[in-house]
């Protein structure tokens, strides 16, 4: 059992000129399960490799437990190590690869047999303690990683994206019995992950890296309730938050924010709790949406300032919830962070921000309840749960208090 | 065009797409034996000419009493009979076995040390492997001709230097004497060979996923150790090979012995090679080499043989 802090770690690799992990201060608490996420090449690996001692680190200090470790050798510092592709060695069996670290740690071989058999009760793995790496599935040699690192007792678990080689339906059901299994060892975890969906369902808390530096850490209800910038509103959340550039105006001591000619008003709350939003009245500002504060309503006047009138281009029917793709006559917002994760995503994805760039559309995505009936090409008003909206500066990127 | 016929051709359309691949595959089976014949032929023609016609031709050879020059006749299998009664072949073939015995391990070991020294991506290490290769690039028989200079009593560098430390009085005759002449030998086999080995050890080292040996370093080995439970049982189809080959190349010894010794003092370095060249082409008795080249090659064949049960076991 151990506390990890990490204060001003620096990473600069040979021949680079930039720092590959700038000034990281990350504090996990004994027990938890801490995720670091962020889109390939932020950072995040090699922050997590410091940790196990398997990159220097430049500059900074490490404490695992109440030991400064920075020039501790990986072995010296009590940590397991779940890699990617595993790492199993090809010419143990299962049973030989969990208990060649305690074999190594001169473990006699009675508590070593029981630690083996109990680690492998645990994952299921008791019928394959004989076998060979290569003759098991994927699923399986994951589990035989999980095993290698729990027989071991660690004060801490490092797991560099153990997941993303499974394929998707095993990934969502390891996805869950890897947190309950962390959550019943109690045991500090830092969990590596590119896929925030991953990382909403499996930290206690996450950490978003962006370029080297630490964005925000939070519950994954505060990164998604109160992103505090563009990047981690993006970055967390699926479908990710409908972004607007907008701009507010008085009218009858109520502040609107103007989406494409239709007046969304700032909830009187809203207003309180982010006075500085009152500063950039007739002043450009970017309003995020989440998809699922959008709700299919009726035209009524009534609720002037919670509708938006639109054109259905798209539905997505998905079962358990039906997605209403929809185009916004105002300009997209087209920010570094915008495009770094659209590149993140794929070609694809990155092309279609690009043409929606150059043809000026904003295309919104509106999570609807799947009982209702809506179909492309209707025009519908969608009412905005308002308290919800977000607000950034869109010069900084940063979310307006 | 009437409407009809379009139609027609319309519905013809999936037809004759469904029906390619079939009528493709059909022509395959006739055709690409062909080409495939017509690829190995070169490849055929030049064992067939170099290598199978000089093997039934050898085998011929070793049932007659071949004189090289003359008429000979059909002896059946005397030549076999007679080879245990040869003492110079017998001895031929426990100097080899000997020479093999001494050489095998220490090209291995010393092959596999100097893949362990320049398998990292330190600075210099690409200079040290062009280094260590090198003696193989230069080839056997100018490094033999090299030490036979060097060896010269009084002259070569070696007695010089032994003279120059006091060890010696520098007028060691290394090649007349048969422990000298083979210890010199060998450590000329282990200098020009182990960088060989360090070549195909390293490339079975660097197929080694990094991930191993960093999931080691955190789950507490020493080098050492990585060295033992990592390095060795996964690089062992490659130390496989290199023995391998390592053993036929001595079984097949020649050069270094014919330049350095010519067999002597007597027929003391007399390898098996060496004196089927001796039976065949000094003593003219060319049907009994015959019969000795066929006994080597079945000996190497076995070997292969082995070797290749033991490398599809480890795949």
């Amino acid at each position: 059992m151990a506390e990890i802090e990490l204060s001003h770690i620096d990473k600069l690799y040979e021949g680079a000129d930039t720092l590959t992990v700038r000034d990281l201060n990350l504090r996990i608490a004994d027990g938890e399960f801490m995720v670091l996420v962020g889109p390939s090449g932020c950072g995040k690996t090699t922050a997590l490799r410091m940790v196990a001692g398997l990159e220097e680190i430049t500059d900074g200090e490490l404490r695992i437990g109440d030991r400064v470790v920075n020039d501790m050798p990986p072995r010296e510092r009590d940590i397991a190590f779940v890699f990617q592709n595993y790492a199993l060695y090809p010419h143990m069996n299962v049973y030989d690869n969990m208990a060649f670290g305690l074999k190594l740690a001169k473990v006699d071989k009675a508590t070593r047999d029981k630690r083996v058999r109990e680690a492998a009760r645990t994952l299921g793995l008791e019928e394959y303690l004989h076998r060979k790496p290569r003759a098991l599935s994927g699923g399986q040699r994951q589990r035989v990683a999980m095993g290698r690192a729990i027989v071991r007792e660690p004060q801490v678990y490092l797991m560099d994206e153990p997941l993303s080689n499974l394929d998707a339906k095993l990934r969502v059901s390891m996805r869950a019995e890897l947190a309950k299994l962390q959550r019943d060892l109690n045991v500090t975890t830092i969990y590596v992950t590119h896929d925030q969906t991953e990382a909403m369902t499996m930290g206690d808390r996450i950490a978003v890296i962006r370029g080297g530096e630490l964005q925000q850490v939070g519950s994954p209800t505060e990164l998604f309730n109160r992103p505090c910038n563009l990047f981690v509103a993006q970055f967390i959340g699926s479908p990710s938050m409908n972004l607007v550039e907008s701009s507010l105006r008085w009218e009858h001591d109520s502040l609107y924010a103007d989406i494409a000619g239709q007046p969304l008003l700032i909830d009187p709350q809203t207003l309180s709790e982010r006075p500085a939003l009152r500063g950039y009245a007739d002043k450009p500002l970017i309003v995020g949406i989440r998809p699922q504060d959008f709700e299919v309503g009726t035209a009524d006047t009534q609720r002037h300032g919670c509708q938006l009138r639109a054109k259905v281009e798209l539905v997505e029917a998905l079962g358990t919830e039906t997605n209403v793709h929809f185009c916004v006559d105002a300009p997209p917002v087209i920010t570094d962070e915008v495009l770094e994760l659209a590149a993140d995503l794929g070609k694809e994805e990155a092309a279609r921000v690009e043409r929606r760039a150059r043809e000026g559309r904003n295309e919104f995505i509106a999570r609807i309840d799947p009982k209702t009936q809506v179909r492309a090409g209707d025009t519908i008003t969608l009412s905005v749960d308002t308290a919800q909206m977000h607000f950034f500066d869109p010069a900084t990127g940063e979310v307006v208090h | 065009m009437s409407q009809q016929t379009i139609a027609k051709q319309r519905a013809a359309v999936p037809r004759t797409v469904g029906a390619r691949p079939s009528r493709r595959r059909k022509t395959g089976i006739v055709r690409r034996p062909k080409a495939g014949m017509l690829f190995v032929a070169p490849a055929f023609v030049f064992v067939a000419t170099f290598v199978l016609f000089p093997l039934g031709f050898a085998i011929y050879m070793s049932v007659t009493n071949w004189p090289l020059i003359g008429s000979y006749h059909f002896t059946g299998a005397s030549n076999y009979a007679a080879l245990g009664k040869d003492p110079g072949f017998v001895h031929s073939v426990l100097f080899t076995l000997l020479y093999t015995g001494i050489v095998t391990i220490p090209i291995l070991v010393v092959g596999y040390g100097l893949a362990v020294l320049v398998r990292s991506n330190r600075r210099g290490s690409v200079f040290l492997r062009t280094a260590f290769f090198l003696p193989y690039v230069v080839g056997l028989p100018t490094l033999s001709y090299i030490m036979l200079l060097e060896l010269q009593p009084n002259s070569g560098a070696v007695n010089v230097i032994l003279a120059k430390l006091g060890l010696t009085n520098g007028a060691t005759a290394w090649l007349v004497n048969t422990n000298l002449a083979l210890a010199a030998t060998c450590i000329l086999v282990i200098w020009f060979a182990s960088g060989f080995t360090m070549v195909l050890l390293l490339g079975g080292m660097q197929s080694i996923s990094e991930d191993l040996y960093e999931s080691a370093d955190v789950a507490g080995a020493k080098w050492w150790q990585k060295e033992l439970h990592i390095t060795l049982p996964l690089l062992r189809p490659t130390i496989a090979l290199s023995l391998i080959i390592s053993i036929i190349g001595s079984f097949l010894a020649f050069n270094q012995f014919f330049i350095l010794t010519q067999g002597g003092p007597g027929t003391s370095t007399f390898t098996v090679v060496m004196w089927i060249y001796q039976t065949a082409f000094v003593q003219l008795h060319v049907g009994a080499a015959a019969a000795m080249s066929v006994v080597l090659v079945a000996v190497v064949g076995l070997i292969s043989a082995v070797q290749f049960l033991l490398l599809r076991d480890n795949t």
